[in-house]
């Protein structure tokens, strides 16, 4: 079983990578959305609204593959314990 | 206690001064392409100043769309909030 101090290093750890996500994201949305000619201060109208779709796809895309790789990992699992059980 | 204090504050300290070297190097690489003078000209300073601006509110923004996500989020898997 889990001990209390290996439940706060995933706690941690999960914050850790949420943030992790979080600055990576940034970081794709400016690049596809932001232009680099920087002639005003304020975002466009265009620009705000691709940083709104761009966040809502950047966040269902982490979430598809997550299901994806959850999956894999649980199908690589279950594969492991027939072997181990021939 | 103090301990824990202090660790949260080197933590966004440490977080502020990356994203200060992130939004400098990023503006700097937009807006600064000629060296033909040792000084940063007018031109090169606004756009500079534009892009930190927009920077903010860029952030800003995606901040937001995050948080609202995260809170819908919540709300279906059924989390107390």
């Amino acid at each position: 079983m889990a001990t209390d101090a290996q439940m706060q290093q995933v706690a941690e750890l999960e914050v850790e990578m949420m943030s992790d996500m979080y600055r990576r994201m940034t970081t794709a949305c400016q690049a596809k959305c932001i232009a680099t000619s920087f002639k005003e201060s304020e975002l466009t109208k265009g620009e705000a609204v691709c940083l709104d779709r761009c966040v809502a796809k950047y966040l269902d895309v982490h979430e598809k593959l997550g299901k994806r790789l959850t999956s894999m990992s649980q199908g690589d699992e279950a594969a492991l314990q027939k072997l181990a059980q021939q | 206690m103090l301990g824990f204090i202090m660790d949260q504050n080197i933590q966004t300290f440490r977080d502020f001064l990356t994203q200060y070297n992130l939004v400098a190097e990023n503006c700097f690489t937009a807006c600064v392409n000629e060296f033909g003078s040792r000084t940063v000209n007018e031109k090169e300073e606004k756009c500079a100043s534009n892009c930190l601006d927009k920077y903010l509110k860029m952030t800003q923004r995606v901040s937001q769309r995050f948080q609202e996500h995260q809170m819908l989020n919540s709300q279906a898997n059924g989390a107390p909030m």
